[in-house]
């Protein structure tokens, strides 16, 4: 291997797999709570705190990699109003689910973290909104913030210090918008999660009307080493412009899917190699979406020549997202895939704007009828107009999530969209390949294996 | 079907619920009681099977709200059943890493096991099958939810077993922890208000809609009630510090 092994640079994950790593008592075996400690005891000044943070160029890991420390500098100077913290663990994205490892395995560092943002900001109130269907991760971050409460490193005068904060876990009810930053501020209020239109941006007048920063629950817990370690010490991994480590989760037919922490940068032929261990027996590797259902699609060729980092990604016409990892392999039929994602954005899209609302139905409709062959040559062309038409002309960016896979699936894989309009049928037997059955045959790594279930 | 199926009357929350109400209460800010219709409703759910038109109208007095900010996030939101479902809820993951691994193979053996279409319950009352979208849980595809709990890297047997295991477990009713109170003496009662403070009661500030009657004291001062409900939103100015 031409990197270093995965245990040098586990941040996030810094705990063993198998263990009770959501206690306190673990939490606090692995130094756990001593930076918030320090920082509070006069350590840091928040305006430092919020420095090193811009310093660090952490990147928000929600998916739209805006420099989170930027982000908290947006907040109004000599604001006599409380700011609050939102913490967005809404994790709809298809393919998405690393946030869950860090709530369900490691639910103190989040708090932590939400400890050390809260100070930087100068908040004292954090919502950590949770989609609903999360019910056990919410178990184990209440349990986890009770501990916190019980044992002084949440509530009143923390630590001696003058500082107070109060976090409180808000349930999402199964809605994707609520995900979008102004959607989940929405429905923190109660409301429907309808995005708002910016500006005033949420920094200015959010939750309650109040500046409220909103933040991944990775970005949240990243802060927590850049607090500890400083700016340098985030900045010995990754790239210049996409310094750090980044949690990356991995579905489809690959030996070992799971949750990965892997420095950024890194080349995604040795990540599926290594980390992953390969495709599945007798598969290999058709498409790659690389961050999340709504980031374009690359082919084989190109995914082999991809860094997991922003600007590799970018360079190479798509984005790194949320570092959701589709893996699409040989023998499956990609208008059925982008079928399946635009019956999602139908689904989801909040019917707040006319293009998004009409739009995402028109697409799906279309893809439906080129994927039961009945639909001509024209039809692909008038697929990825009304795409392109769907574009930034919204007030989020839903409908620019279902329209990017959508011009990207024809301008990679248009033969396949050809070949369905010209044999009027579906050249894959409007079926998916049978992974199950190359599972259930007993093949010599088993994906439920405990020890690689999550290799986090 | 169960007594689940027929339509709520005389709701009450148990006292485990009640407490739970009122802890969360002191979570949001005092004029801002809007913000519970979730987790209420969520709380709703769960103690009365599924959210009917009684529930809402149930909910909308708790906080208390005009029933039809209850209503829209009820029907907004997916995770709130409109309708009865069976004693376990089967939602099957149908999204693109689910189907990569063969979720519609594991739907359409569901629907073969259980005699119903996806969106349907079972004559008994025990099932119902639901095509859901991403749960989070892609790298244990092909994957479904039954109620509250996730059953992961689904293989067609796995499917069977689950099956039997269910017709074979007795009800759940909601558990302790579900409707715990939390933590921490509250950080919404401290945060400074917006505008001047609400009257208690029912009398919210704006309008009642649908069947309710229209108090007589809202309809006398629609201006004034309208501007206290944005009073956050477009008037940052008049917060009060």
């Amino acid at each position: 291997m031409s990197y270093p092994i995965l245990d040098e640079f586990r941040v996030l994950t810094n705990f063993e797999r198998g263990t009770p790593s959501w206690t306190l008592d673990s939490y606090l075996s692995r130094f756990g709570y001593q930076t918030a400690r320090e920082v509070l005891a006069g350590g840091r000044t928040p305006e430092e705190l919020l420095e090193e943070v811009k310093a660090s160029g952490l990147r928000g890991r929600g998916g739209a990699g805006f420099p989170t420390g930027l982000k908290w500098s947006f907040l109004p100077e000599n604001n006599p109003n409380p700011v609050i913290l939102a913490v967005n663990a809404d994790e709809s994205e298809p393919g998405t689910f690393k946030d869950r490892v860090v709530l369900e395995e490691n639910p103190h560092l989040l708090i932590e973290g939400i400890l050390l943002t809260c100070y930087a900001i100068g908040s004292r109130t954090a919502y950590i909104y949770v989609r609903g269907e999360y019910v056990g991760a919410q178990k184990r971050l209440q349990a986890a913030i009770a501990e916190a409460y019980a044992a002084g490193h949440l509530g009143r005068k923390i630590y001696g210090s003058d500082f107070d904060c109060d976090v409180t876990v808000h349930s999402g009810a199964g809605a994707y918008i609520c995900g979008e930053e102004t959607g989940l501020i929405e429905s923190i209020e109660g409301k429907k999660g309808q995005p708002r239109i910016k500006p005033p941006f949420p920094a200015v007048q959010g939750v309650f009307g109040y500046p409220t920063i909103v933040n991944n629950v990775e970005s949240i817990a990243s802060v927590v080493y850049i607090a500890a370690e400083g700016a340098s010490g985030w900045r010995q991994w990754g790239t210049d412009r996409s310094p750090g480590t980044k949690l990356f989760s991995v579905s489809g037919p690959v030996v070992r899917p799971g949750v990965y922490e892997v420095p950024m940068g890194m080349p995604f032929a040795g990540f599926l190699e290594h980390h992953l261990g390969g495709m599945l027996p007798g598969v290999e590797l058709k498409a790659l979406i690389v961050g999340g259902s709504s980031v374009p699609v690359v082919n084989a060729e190109t995914a082999m020549k991809l860094q997991l980092d922003y600007e590799s990604c970018e360079q190479h016409g798509t984005l790194l997202g949320s570092g959701g990892v589709i893996i699409i392999g040989s023998g499956t039929c990609m208008v059925r895939t982008l079928m399946t994602m635009l019956r999602f954005y139908h689904h989801e899209s909040c019917g707040q704007c006319t293009p998004c609302r009409e739009g995402t139905g028109w697409i799906e409709r279309i893809v439906t009828r080129i994927e039961h062959g009945r639909a001509s040559r024209r039809d692909i062309d008038e697929l990825w107009r009304v795409a392109d038409m769907m574009e930034m002309r919204t007030i989020c960016t839903l409908a620019d999530a279902a329209a990017w896979p959508t011009k990207s699936f024809i301008d990679v894989f248009r033969d396949e969209f050809e070949a369905h309009v010209d044999q009027g049928c579906c050249p894959f037997g409007n079926r998916f390949p049978d992974h199950l059955k190359l599972r259930s045959g007993g093949a010599p790594q088993r994906r439920d294996d405990p020890e690689h279930a999550f290799i986090a | 079907m169960t007594a689940r199926a027929t339509g709520h009357s005389a709701l009450e929350f148990s006292p485990a619920a009640k407490e739970r109400l009122e802890w969360l209460r002191s979570r949001y800010p005092e004029d801002h009681q809007r913000a519970l219709v979730l987790p209420v409703l969520s709380m709703a759910q769960r103690e009365f099977g599924w959210v009917s038109p009684e529930v809402v109208r149930f909910v909308a007095d708790q906080i208390p709200v005009p029933s039809m900010w209850v209503e829209e996030v009820a029907t907004f939101y997916t995770m709130y059943n409109k309708q009865p479902t069976g004693r376990w809820h089967l939602q099957v993951c149908h999204n693109v890493s689910c189907s990569l691994m063969g979720a519609e193979i594991v739907i359409e053996h569901l629907e073969g096991r259980l005699g119903i279409h996806a969106g349907q319950t079972t004559d008994d009352g025990e099932f119902t099958l639901t095509r859901a979208e991403c749960l989070g849980s892609c790298g244990t595809a092909p994957m479904l939810q039954v109620n509250d709990q996730y059953r992961e890297n689904l293989s067609l047997q796995a499917v069977d077993d689950l099956l039997e295991e269910l017709r074979d477990t007795p009800d759940q009713s909601p558990k302790d922890e579900d409707l715990a109170v939390g933590p921490g003496s509250g950080p919404g009662r401290e945060l400074p208000r917006h505008g001047r403070p609400l009257e208690s009661g029912r009398d919210v500030h704006v309008p009642h809609y649908g069947d309710e009657p229209i108090p007589d004291k809202v309809a006398a001062r629609p201006k004034e009630k309208a501007a206290v409900a944005t009073a956050g939103w477009f008037e940052p100015q008049g917060m009060a510090r």
